[in-house]
């Protein structure tokens, strides 16, 4: 998938759908939901075409990474930052599926 | 706090589900393959006829002789780069020796290109039998920063691949300076 393509998609999905669940905190989600989409799509996307790693680590781990996040650089609720980072992580890796075939 | 951990339980058994019907184990776009050829005008009297693996059935041979495509120097095969209704059989490349006098096989060779481009030094056809090397390096995956075909297989690769890398770098160095400046408000 093009790095713009999968760019796009990451911030749509972990910041504009982030959003709406800290919205308090003004433009904030949107910068944390930039910044992590930018760290974590093309690097997911390299370990996909280049390694063997199993995916379903990777998942975990991305959820692990956005619940220490969302609590430490957005608020710290606990069961918030759970919740929206399953959400937010299961929509993205499908739209990585669909991306990378 | 009750309702918390119903929510926490539910988001739980949802991802649970889906981590069950997702096919994490999909088969993975790997890098397509190229085939490339060289020395075909030392084929005397004879022509070199590729026969994609899919459509290929050895019953039927004659068939293709007549209407399989013919290789010459600047003809270049590309393996499907993979997806979710790849057939590995894509990988087969069936190759024909055929007597254009009489059109007759006179002999097929079997390649299977996977991870890999091949270049096919053909040397010579004695006694009907093609005579060739195979050299071969390692394929890569085609990265690109836009949509457009145009920047595909055009050896950008290492330089979009760099592109990936670095991008993720400067995310993280981000998500870090945020982190750094987060303490810093605290302790101000």
């Amino acid at each position: 998938m093009p790095l713009l393509g999968i760019l796009t998609g990451y911030f749509i999905i972990k910041a504009l759908l982030l959003w709406p669940f800290y919205y308090k905190l003004k433009f904030r989600p949107l910068v944390v939901g930039l910044f992590s989409s930018l760290a974590i799509a093309p690097l997911i996307t390299v370990l996909y075409h280049e390694t063997s790693i199993d995916f379903s680590y990777v998942y975990l781990i991305l959820i692990l990474m956005d619940i220490l996040l969302y609590n430490f650089l957005l608020k710290k609720i606990w069961w918030k930052s759970i919740l929206v980072s399953f959400l937010l992580n299961t929509i993205s890796i499908f739209y990585f599926y669909w991306g990378n075939g | 706090m009750m309702r918390k951990l119903c929510w926490i339980f539910i988001c739980c058994c949802f991802c649970s589900v889906v981590i069950a019907d997702a096919g994490f184990g999909i088969r993975r776009k790997k890098a397509l393959s190229i085939i490339s050829f060289s020395g075909t005008e030392n084929l005397k009297s004879r022509q070199l006829i590729y026969i994609p693996g899919y459509s290929y059935d050895t019953s039927k041979k004659i068939h293709y002789a007549s209407s399989g495509r013919i290789v010459d120097k600047d003809y270049s095969i590309y393996t499907q780069e993979g997806g979710k209704n790849w057939d590995e059989s894509e990988r087969d490349i069936n190759l024909l020796l055929v007597d254009t006098a009489n059109n007759r096989i006179t002999d097929s060779i079997h390649l299977f290109a996977k991870d890999f481009d091949l270049h096919l030094v053909i040397t010579g056809d004695a006694g009907g039998k093609l005579q060739y090397k195979t050299d071969s390096s390692k394929a890569v995956y085609q990265y690109m920063i836009t949509e457009d075909k145009m920047y595909e297989n055009n050896g950008s690769y290492k330089r979009n691949r760099l592109i990936f890398i670095g991008s993720s770098l400067i995310g993280f160095i981000l998500l870090i300076v945020l982190f750094i400046r987060r303490k810093n408000n605290i302790n101000a």
